[in-house]
């Protein structure tokens, strides 16, 4: 530090740091979890993790890097959170988003002045998104294939929007930039996808951190007061409500899958799985009684 | 004049997947929707479905004929008094009558004498 300067003591400036001073800490302990401030706000925060970057990047710090990793594992452990209930190991979602958490840290730019939350935030959701994509396919799928349905989602519902109505194959398959029959292998393909859970997201690449269930919600009173109940034969009341709900919609209500998608919020192929997978529910049910 | 797909397959869940494939692009040569097709792909795989259930097989047949807007798809041989009953009852329920009710235009069963019938169900494109 030059004589007659003041400085603040998180100043993550590179005279700062050129100086070797640390924001709140000791050099002898930078590197410490426990080095950082109790309890620091918002802007304390911020500037740690700038300088804890700028000594990685610039100065090739690796244990700044174990730090930071160190400091955002509560992110990591937030965001598996949210998908823990969908047949994964909280523990494997944790493992996954922390390596989405280190990409990030590897790959951030100083000069982009973003926050390192605002950047790490999609690279970890991304990451433990990938391993449910890789988890999902119930038989080997090619990656090019995953892919492709991956993209008819947003294609189909972009448009059924377009259009509105329904597209026919050869319109999605323009769209796509795809043959005909590579859309109709991709589509016979998500078959195979397990994301028909009620737990996953609505949307087949999981924009959306709204669960069906939690989405579907919110329509269970008007399922409940529906009034023909008395047309329910025995194995239809053993579905779940919200696979009711759906075959309701379909099968009492007249709608088309499409038309369900945009009511629900959810992609026509989800809607497409969803019945098939509770018409083979029914028929597990109920045997030869009903269907 | 109709040009006619004559498809024989095991009486076996495990085919159900090539029959969508090949459903699938019938139903592109019908320019038919996405909505239609899983229509058709529904009907399809609930009266195979049902009918191995009931013991029919060892093979059924699936004949698609293509229209100018319309599929017509006759399947069969089918055997069993309790299929026939199921398609036609309209008894209150969710039952196979009502998915042909919804997913298709018109549905009969077909057959020169009682011991053998086929299903006859046929798609319009632009019908919903």
């Amino acid at each position: 530090m030059r004589d007659g300067q003041t400085m603040d003591p998180l100043d993550p400036s590179p005279s700062a740091i050129d100086a070797g001073d640390e924001p709140g800490v000791d050099e002898a302990d930078s590197t410490s979890p426990t080095a950082r401030p109790v309890a620091p706000g918002k802007d304390e925060s911020e500037k740690l993790d700038q300088y804890l970057l700028r000594r990685y990047h610039l100065h090739g710090d690796r244990k700044a890097r174990d730090q930071l990793i160190t400091m955002y594992l509560p992110l990591v452990r937030s965001l598996a959170r949210r998908y823990a209930s969908r047949g994964e190991q909280f523990d494997d979602l944790v493992q996954v988003g922390s390596i989405g958490l280190i990409k990030a840290i590897d790959r951030f730019d100083l000069s982009r002045g973003v926050e390192l939350t605002t950047y790490a935030t999609p690279n970890i959701i991304g990451e433990i998104k990938r391993y449910f994509r890789d988890k999902g396919w119930s038989v080997r799928v090619p990656r090019g294939l995953q892919e492709l349905n991956i993209r008819l989602n947003k294609v189909i519902d972009e448009l059924v929007a377009k259009l509105q109505r329904s597209p026919t194959i050869n319109e999605i398959a323009s769209a796509a930039g795809a043959t005909p029959e590579e859309v109709l292998e991709a589509l016979e393909t998500s078959q195979a996808y397990n994301s028909v859970s009620l737990q996953s997201a609505p949307n087949g690449d999981d924009d959306d951190e709204t669960g069906l269930i939690e989405y579907m919600g919110s329509n269970e009173e008007a399922y409940d007061t529906m009034e023909d109940r008395t047309a329910l034969a025995p194995g239809f009341a053993k579905l779940e409500p919200r696979e009711r709900y759906i075959l309701h919609l379909r099968f009492f209500e007249g709608l088309t899958q499409s038309q369900i998608a945009g009511r629900v919020g959810i992609s026509q192929m989800h809607v497409s799985r969803l019945i098939r997978r509770a018409l083979e529910k029914l028929r597990e049910n109920i045997g030869e009684d009903a269907v | 004049m109709a040009d006619t797909i004559r498809l024989e397959v095991a009486a076996a869940p495990s085919v159900l997947p090539l029959v969508r494939m090949i459903i699938g692009g019938v139903g592109a040569r019908l320019d038919f929707s996405l909505d239609e097709l899983a229509d058709v792909n529904l009907a399809v795989e609930e009266l195979l479905c049902a009918a191995q259930g009931l013991g029919e097989g060892p093979r059924h047949g699936l004949d698609m004929q293509i229209g100018d807007d319309t599929l017509t798809v006759a399947a069969g041989p089918f055997r069993s008094p309790e299929l026939r009953e199921r398609l036609t009852s309209a008894a209150d329920g969710f039952g196979l009558s009502m998915v042909f009710a919804r997913v298709v235009q018109s549905v009969e069963i077909c057959g020169t004498d009682d011991d053998c019938y086929s299903v006859v169900f046929s798609k319009r494109r632009g019908a919903e």
